[in-house]
């Protein structure tokens, strides 16, 4: 067979334009620009004859490493990429991911293994396709349908989308882009957070259109144009000019040259999949925001590829745990959830961010918390502290906490044992907390806002919910400072709950009414976590609580997060904002969301889990971001579920914690609300609060693979 | 189609063996290679497929249809592509073999890591096609799951010896390839 002529004795160097203008469409299938990956030497030499036979341009490398380099250095080199699945030095979904996110390029995983699993795990990775080995020519024939389809799609998203507001930035963008070639506009990573947060708060709430996508061929062309005019003179005008595509204002442009995709300019990406901005660049609002939006929206798109698998079994639970080197096992977790809840609209922009955070904080070892939470929820049958009402709920929360897919099943009561020890667990159980029923992680939102919804779907509930609470929480929230807002605000259900109330009995109601600014209700109740626990039912604390909860690391986080201003940034994207939020508002929400969450564990917990500790589901959930260090006590309130909720006596202090969790006797009723409970935490969250989930640059490490 | 061409010509210059066949004169060139196909069945018993018609007949051989797709790809460009395909194929499973062998030696065993290799060496075999090998491949893996090290130990023996023996009948088959094409 023939090959192209442009492939033929070429080597097809990445990114060469030689045989191609650049910047014009790409002329499928001939001449598509193949990056193959894979350890297997004669594997690699098949794929390379077999590409070249059907006239792609075709770059062959046994090492994921090197391919993360060429594709980098080559942003614009290739347009699509073929990974093996099992590699030595790199997994091959870890690379899939890294693809997806920098370069967004449509990747195709390949292995001899053809289980079901495996498969599961490229689709949940975002793989666009996944071959069989050995691999046959007419499988490859056909692989420039993804890069089509990806560019169809996002032409699409970008047609339709507005251009950006062009008043607001039009001033920004001018100082921005003066200079393009020069990194002056990018900002120090820390500051970017909290710049970030305002202004993505800002922009978010301004712009409310969608983004501009950059499309492969969009960029191409914009590569092609910047390349024409060269990197000092690359100015956004001209750019715009050669580029001259319809729609496109000078403001996208000038945006765009401080996305990331171009490295020379832009974001770091760091080993571990962590995203930062090189410092110490000055950080134009403008700049950072936009940045910020690309990067969390690839963040997002990636936590919503985890947790598309929200159903999935166990096994995938079981994967997402243990590896995460790269994103911590939480952060699978986190990210599910919040990819779940985001995707429900449930889950302000805050949550997500907290969670985010949560998630690099998490080390595979975290992820146990939040099984147990799940536990804690699914440990009830008793479900219903809430009454039948809420059981119902429960049953909603349930199966929307699916949406949280992974850790949770995997999560055993005796992980809540373990988890107890640790402040951890507190963390982990408001995870758990979310995930009634079953295997999925559901985040702790789902899990809370069932509770409320009587019968209503989570969603639902969650969005009316989430809503209110939000407000209420930032209300108390700021009334009472941080710590304690995440409680109180919960509080809907912590005081009145916790205490011995009959199961279900208490929560719901309960929690409701102390809410509303409230300051901590917590006071009142045993344990701050009763506050997450009863309350939850309101299920609007779900929403936020899961997010925060579920690491005990991650106090820091809800600290972090409440600090900030996040309000805003509830509801407002919950997939974009991921980044964002968790940085600002994400305090806020941290607290709050966390609170929810927790108090919806305990009213989850009603089912499933009851098989593990019973009682030590129920405590869990019901912590707070901030109180799962402490919180031991909070996974009391599963239990207390469980049991019912059993007089937990008051100290919520972490003492208690251990008790209750041991034991699986009712800490629920104790812990929660307890003020001082809430300071312990806050406390801790601020001590732990460490760089973890700094944000500086999106954290994307300890993203489970 | 090219290599069956040289042994088409093989076959027609008289090359003579016990076990070929009587097979239907597949030298053509302008054979139809995707609808039926026959291969001779060489003097070097390398039988490498069998199809009949629409139906694909169970391979027999010790190679199966990848090992055709690798003829296919083989052209002007890359003459000898099969052979360092397969030349390739060899250095690096022999690696794998002693991995495997060590891993087997050990007192303990770790079946995950041996069904970790042992996937490594299958996708390599699947990838030239070499059938049989596969096949025993993954029993071993089924061994490897179910922890039985006695299994484990005598598949690959097995393995081996296949292996070897299909390394033997490709190089008998090469220099049949190679001396036709001479011709």
């Amino acid at each position: 067979m023939n090959l192209g002529s442009r492939v033929a004795g070429s080597m097809s160097l990445p990114g060469s334009t030689a045989n191609r203008k650049s910047g014009e469409v790409l002329e499928f299938p001939a001449g598509l620009r193949v990056l193959v990956v894979d350890d297997d030497p004669t594997c690699l030499t098949i794929l390379e004859k077999m590409l070249r036979t059907c006239r792609y341009e075709v770059t062959k490398t046994n090492r994921a490493e090197v391919a993360l380099t060429l594709l980098r250095e080559n942003k614009n080199g290739f347009d699509i990429v073929i990974s093996d699945v099992h590699m030595p030095d790199m997994d091959g979904f870890k690379l899939l991911e890294r693809v997806g996110l920098e370069m967004d390029l449509p990747v195709i995983m390949m292995s001899a293994d053809d289980s079901k699993n495996v498969v599961m795990k490229g689709v949940t990775h975002g793989a666009c396709d996944y071959l069989i080995k050995p691999v046959r020519i007419e499988a490859l024939k056909n692989i420039w349908q993804h890069v089509v389809r990806k560019k169809k799609n996002e032409w699409k998203d970008f047609e339709q989308s507005s251009s950006w507001d062009e008043g607001d930035r039009q001033q920004r963008q001018d100082d921005a882009v003066s200079s393009p070639a020069n990194e002056g506009s990018w900002k120090n990573s820390k500051r970017k957070g909290e710049d970030e947060a305002d202004e993505e708060k800002e922009d978010s709430a301004t712009l409310k259109k969608p983004r501009v996508v950059w499309s492969v061929e969009l960029h191409q062309q914009f590569v092609a144009a910047v390349n024409q005019l060269g990197i000092d003179k690359a100015v956004p005008k001209k750019i715009l000019e050669l580029m001259n595509v319809p729609g496109l204002t000078r403001e996208n442009v000038a945006s765009h040259l401080q996305v990331p995709f171009l490295s020379q300019r832009g974001l770091i990406v760091d080993k571990d999949l962590s995203f930062r901005y090189p410092s110490p660049l000055p950080l134009c609002s403008i700049n950072v925001d936009l940045n910020f939006q690309y990067v969390m929206q690839k963040y997002r798109l990636y936590l919503r590829r985890l947790s598309g698998v929200s159903q999935h079994q166990c096994g995938l639970n079981s994967s997402f745990l243990p590896q995460d080197s790269g994103f911590g096992a939480m952060s699978s977790l986190g990210g599910l959830d919040l990819q779940a809840l985001a995707a429900t609209g449930q889950i302000s922009a805050q949550t997500i961010a907290a969670y985010s955070r949560m998630t690099p904080t998490i080390k595979p070892g975290v992820s146990m918390p939040f099984v147990d939470q799940r536990n804690l929820f699914s440990f009830e049958n008793s479900k219903l502290r809430y009454g039948e009402g809420q059981q119902q709920q429960l049953g909603n929360v349930n199966k929307q906490m699916n949406l949280l897919h992974g850790i949770p099943t995997i999560m055993e009561p005796k992980q809540l044992g373990g988890l107890s020890q640790s402040a951890q667990t507190l963390g982990g159980m408001n995870m758990q907390v979310s995930a009634p029923s079953s295997h999925q992680n559901n985040s702790l939102l789902m899990q809370m806002i069932p509770p409320q919804s009587r019968g209503q779907s989570l969603n639902e509930s969650l969005g009316s919910h989430v809503p209110q609470i939000q407000t209420s929480i930032g209300q108390s929230m700021q009334s009472n400072g941080n710590n304690t807002g995440v409680l109180s605000r919960n509080g809907l259900a912590y005081n009145p709950v916790s205490q011995a109330t009959p199961p279900g009995a208490d929560f719901s109601v309960n929690q409701i009414s102390d809410l509303p600014g409230t300051g901590f209700p917590i006071g009142s109740t045993p344990g701050v976590t009763s506050i997450t626990s009863k309350r939850l039912n309101q299920g609007e604390v779900t929403s936020d609580m899961k997010v925060t909860r579920g690491y005990a690391p991650n106090y820091d986080v809800f600290n972090e997060l409440q600090q900030h201003k996040s309000q805003d940034w509830q509801l407002e994207n919950p997939g974009m904002t991921f980044g964002s939020s968790s940085q600002h508002a994400t305090q806020l929400q941290g607290g709050v969301n966390v609170a929810p969450s927790v108090l919806v564990n305990q009213s989850y917990v009603p089912d499933q889990r009851n098989e593990h500790s019973g009682n030590a589901l129920t405590g869990k959930p019901m912590f707070s971001a901030g109180l799962e260090n402490q919180h031991m006590g909070m996974m009391n309130p599963n239990q207390n579920l469980n049991g019912g909720l059993v007089d937990i006596p008051p100290r919520v202090k972490t003492e208690r914690v251990s008790d209750v969790i041991s034991p699986g006797s009712n800490l629920f009723s104790e812990h929660y609300g307890q003020e001082d409970l809430m300071s312990a935490l806050l406390k801790q969250q601020e001590g732990i609060a460490s760089g973890e989930f700094d944000f500086d640059g999106y954290t994307l490490d300890n993203i489970p693979v | 189609m090219r290599c069956l061409f040289k042994l088409g010509h093989v076959r027609r210059w008289g090359f003579n063996s016990a076990s070929s066949r009587a097979l239907p004169v597949l030298g053509s060139p302008s054979l139809n290679w995707a609808s039926e196909y026959k291969f001779y069945h060489l003097h070097a018993e390398i039988l490498i497929a069998l199809r009949d018609g629409d139906r694909k007949k169970e391979y027999l051989g010790y190679l199966d249809e990848q090992f055709i797709q690798l003829e296919e790809l083989q052209d002007d460009d890359s003459p000898n592509f099969v052979e360092e395909v397969v030349n390739s194929y060899y250095s690096d499973s022999a690696r794998l073999i002693r991995i495997i062998d060590q891993a087997l030696e050990k007192r303990a065993i770790d079946f995950d890591k041996l069904d970790d290799y042992m996937h490594q060496f299958k996708g390599s075999c699947s990838s030239v096609g070499a059938k049989r090998v596969v096949d025993e491949c993954s029993q071993f893996r089924e061994y490897c799951a179910a922890r039985s090290a006695e299994g484990c130990i005598k598949t690959f023996e097995i393995i081996k010896h296949e292996h070897a023996l299909l390394r033997k009948k490709l190089e008998a088959y090469f220099q049949l390839v190679n001396s036709a094409g001479t011709m």
